[in-house]
């Protein structure tokens, strides 16, 4: 069920006066430097207000929100660079729980458990891609992991990791503790995310720790990496909308040569086209949220879903780098200082779009896309299923 | 809204039924091989046809000879005429556009007469722009002058396309020079068969003669052909202009749609640099279809939400000018990659165009006359001006 305009438009009200003092202008560079990079208090709101849980159904304890919501509430966070592993934790590793709960049917078992901790932001997680792990070992005895996984987002604070890691053809899903890995942190140039390196020291995941395998896991991970695709447009249409603001109200009030800069038909025109690019990025995130609540939860995802889905991921984010640059120029000195905000919605918006595969690797899965339903022949190394760019996260 | 889209989605089946039975297969190769005169006796007769089957107008209103069915309704028309490449009556644009918008929301009874004539194929052309008047549209300076029961006009217009089959002309004229100039414009429509008008075509960039010149030398036009009051005239032209643009952007869409999906089945009968391989298969040009692609899809998204909330809201504003922005540069950037992929077989000289669709399938032209939605019905500089002063309250520009 979706909500209505008007539960949307009351949704981002009561987020944006949670989020009020997370100015990014004032408070941003205190928290981040601190120990976790968030506020632990606001962390408590979120899951107060049933934001932990958004994406989690009723019946698994969450507070069964759509995609149109998830939209409204990214869009929020990002026009603030909230800090924190929202995205990671809230959306991408509670995403992966929420599916192996819908696809396998079971109860009780550890993915429920950590989805529960998770919803009451007791804990957090990260969704680990751990494709380039070796492992050994079968579904029955369990396996043994080992390697090292770059720059996971939102790991360095997560209390677990949900690790997807390939055994033979299989993909497979599992819980993997904190304390299990040997974590060296990563500092982002966007300090609001806090990333790490996981090393797996011959790691041994007992079959009680898999989650999901083969034909359930990719389901699994193609439902959340579309999600996760979703929360970093959306989060990037927000970010770019505040940047944009900043940059207007700026060119209004500046004046040179006798004039408000704004004045100046080239200040005028790069600002319309940041405009065009803010107004197209949030109809293309909020068609790609409808689109994917037209959806059954579960269902193997069809060629034209993902293609909104990537297409919008791939504009909002290059909307975001361009937009965020252009305000830094608008600006002019100004807004190439620390204390002005502008480098830090330039450092988001970098990092969105890295996160995603880079902006080359998510048009080559529109085209992917594209010919795929075009009934053309796929060039070789291109993913036969048309995964996403940014693949399990 | 809800509802209208459902009565279109039931709609749906109607008209691509009738489509499937009246295929027009080869019509853009009998156009090639025909007069100028005889394509637009082509259009006139296909839209005669889509009319007595009520698939020309279903968004009009009943009482005007349409289905009802709003903007959910064109949309469906639309798309199902794209995906069925069918030609569109494009010599009708401003007759079904922006003539019958401006009847229907201004017009007197005697004036909403034109409309059934409108319906059997007859031809309104725009009599806006003057050679002094381009961007700058409100210091135009065609002069209509009261006496007794007629105005007469005096002046020149510009870029009139399909002046010289056009029964009717949509004009702007200046009655009262006095008064500052957008308040001083008057909108008639002016019978193309009335003496002291002259019509003189422009050859345009691509080689066709769609555009005209129009003379007018003491041309007398009833007061009773004078739509609102004088002095409103600015105002009527931009309300229903907006409205009537932003809906041929439905069309666009599908059609960008379509020829995407057309260019990469040519791309891969293209060869690429190993040997067996495809165009398609080269990583540079795969990433430029996904960036267009990713566009595609954008302006669908964004072409049916601005539309959606201009049938709630019955207001377009600004909208228009993001859309026609964000429409006209993609097909500009959509016509460059397509015709670069052709080599030298592009750039062959085919004689004029006689299909005058903005996406014929011969890119090299469509690439040239994408340039005709960067410039007409306001600039690309000029939408970014309304964009900046009228959503994002920079200073305007100075108005002498």
């Amino acid at each position: 069920m979706t909500s209505t305009a008007e539960e949307r438009a009351a949704l981002a009200d009561a987020v944006a006066g949670l989020l009020a003092d997370h100015d990014p202008v004032d408070s941003l560079s205190a928290v981040v430097d601190g120990p976790t990079g968030y506020r632990p208090e606001t962390w408590g709101l979120l899951a107060d207000q049933g934001l932990l849980g958004l994406l989690v159904p009723e019946s698994l304890g969450g507070s069964g929100g759509c995609h149109g919501d998830v939209v409204v509430v990214c869009t929020q966070m990002g026009g603030v660079l909230l800090p924190g592993p929202f995205i990671s934790s809230a959306v991408a590793a509670t995403s992966a729980l929420v599916g192996v709960c819908e696809v396998t049917g079971t109860r009780g078992t550890a993915a429920e458990e950590l989805l529960g901790d998770l919803v009451a932001g007791r804990r957090t997680a990260a969704l680990v891609d751990g494709n380039q792990l070796t492992s050994t070992g079968s579904a029955e005895q369990g396996y043994v992991l080992s390697g090292t996984v770059r720059r996971a987002v939102g790991a360095a604070t997560a209390d677990a990791f949900v690790t997807t890691f390939g055994a033979g053809d299989e993909v497979v899903l599992a819980v993997v503790e904190r304390s299990a890995v040997e974590t060296a942190e990563v500092r982002l140039a966007d300090a609001t995310r806090r990333a790490a390196d996981l090393r797996f020291d011959d790691l041994a995941i007992p079959p009680a720790a898999i989650l999901a395998a083969g034909a359930d896991a990719a389901a699994v991970l193609r439902w959340a990496e579309l999600r996760i695709g979703l929360a970093v447009a959306a989060d990037s249409a927000g970010g770019a909308r505040e940047v944009l603001g900043l940059a207007t109200s700026y060119a209004g009030t500046r004046v040179q040569f006798g004039r408000t800069i704004g004045s100046f038909q080239a200040i005028k025109h790069k600002l319309a086209s940041m405009y065009v690019a803010v107004q197209s990025s949030a109809a293309v995130v909020a068609e790609a949220a409808d689109v994917l609540d037209a959806q059954a939860p579960g269902v193997q995802l069809p060629g034209p879903v993902a293609r909104t889905v990537t297409a919008a991921a791939a504009h909002c984010t290059s909307s975001y780098v361009s937009v965020a640059g252009d305000a830094i120029q608008t600006h002019g000195g100004i807004g190439f200082t620390w204390e002005h905000p502008c480098h830090r919605f330039f450092k988001r918006a970098w990092l969105n779009q890295a996160w995603l595969g880079g902006e080359a690797a998510m048009h080559l899965t529109v085209a992917d896309l594209l010919t795929a339903d075009a009934g053309l022949p796929q060039p070789d190394g291109a993913p036969a299923d048309g995964r996403t760019a940014w693949s399990a996260v | 809204m809800t509802d209208d889209r459902s009565a279109a989605e039931r709609y749906r089946p109607q008209i691509s039924g009738w489509l499937a039975e009246h295929s027009q297969a080869g019509w853009r190769s009998r156009l090639q091989a025909s007069s100028e005169s005889e394509v637009v006796r082509f259009y006139q007769d296909w839209a005669r046809q889509l009319q007595a089957a009520g698939h020309l107008v279903p968004h009009w209103p009943v009482s005007f000879g349409g289905r009802g069915l709003g903007f959910a309704g064109q949309a469906v028309a639309q798309q199902e005429l794209s995906r069925a490449d069918a030609p569109r009556p494009r010599p009708m644009a401003i007759s079904l556009g922006h003539a019958a918008a401006t009847l229907m929301e201004h017009g007197t009874e005697e004036q909403r007469k034109l409309i059934p004539r409108i319906l059997d194929g007859e031809i309104f052309c725009q009599g806006f722009s003057e050679p002094e008047a381009g961007s700058d549209l409100a210091s135009l300076r065609t002069r209509a002058v009261r006496r007794g029961d007629v105005y007469v006009v005096d002046g020149q217009k510009t870029w009139s396309s399909f002046a010289r089959y056009a029964r009717w002309c949509l004009l702007l004229a200046r009655t009262d020079p006095a008064v500052s100039k957008h308040r001083g414009i008057t909108f008639f429509i002016v019978d193309m068969l009335s003496p002291g008008i002259t019509v003189r075509p422009i050859r345009q960039a691509t080689g066709s003669w769609e555009f005209c010149e129009v003379f007018f030398d003491g041309v007398e036009v009833p007061v009773s052909m004078r739509v609102g009051g004088e002095g409103e005239g600015w105002r009527i032209a931009q309300t229903t202009l907006v409205t009537e643009r932003a809906a041929q952007l439905i069309e666009l869409t599908e059609s960008l749609r379509r020829s995407l999906d057309r260019l990469v089945r040519d791309a891969a009968c293209l060869p690429g640099r190993a040997p067996g391989s495809s165009l398609l298969d080269e990583s540079y040009f795969r990433a430029q279809v996904g960036a267009l692609g990713t566009e595609v899809e954008v302006l669908s998204a964004l072409t049916q939400r601005s539309l959606a909330a201009v049938t709630d809201t019955g207001d377009i504003g600004p909208t228009s000018s993001i859309l026609k922005l964000f429409f006209s540069e993609l097909l500009q950037r959509f016509t460059r990659v397509d015709a670069q992929v052709h080599g030298m077989d592009v750039v062959e000289d085919l004689g004029e165009p006689r299909e005058v669709g903005y996406l014929s399938g011969r890119p090299f032209i469509d690439h040239l006359r994408s340039w005709t939605w960067t410039i007409a019905a306001g600039t690309s500089e000029i939408q970014r001006n309304v964009i900046a002063e009228r959503v994002l309250g920079l200073p305007r520009e100075v108005r002498p």
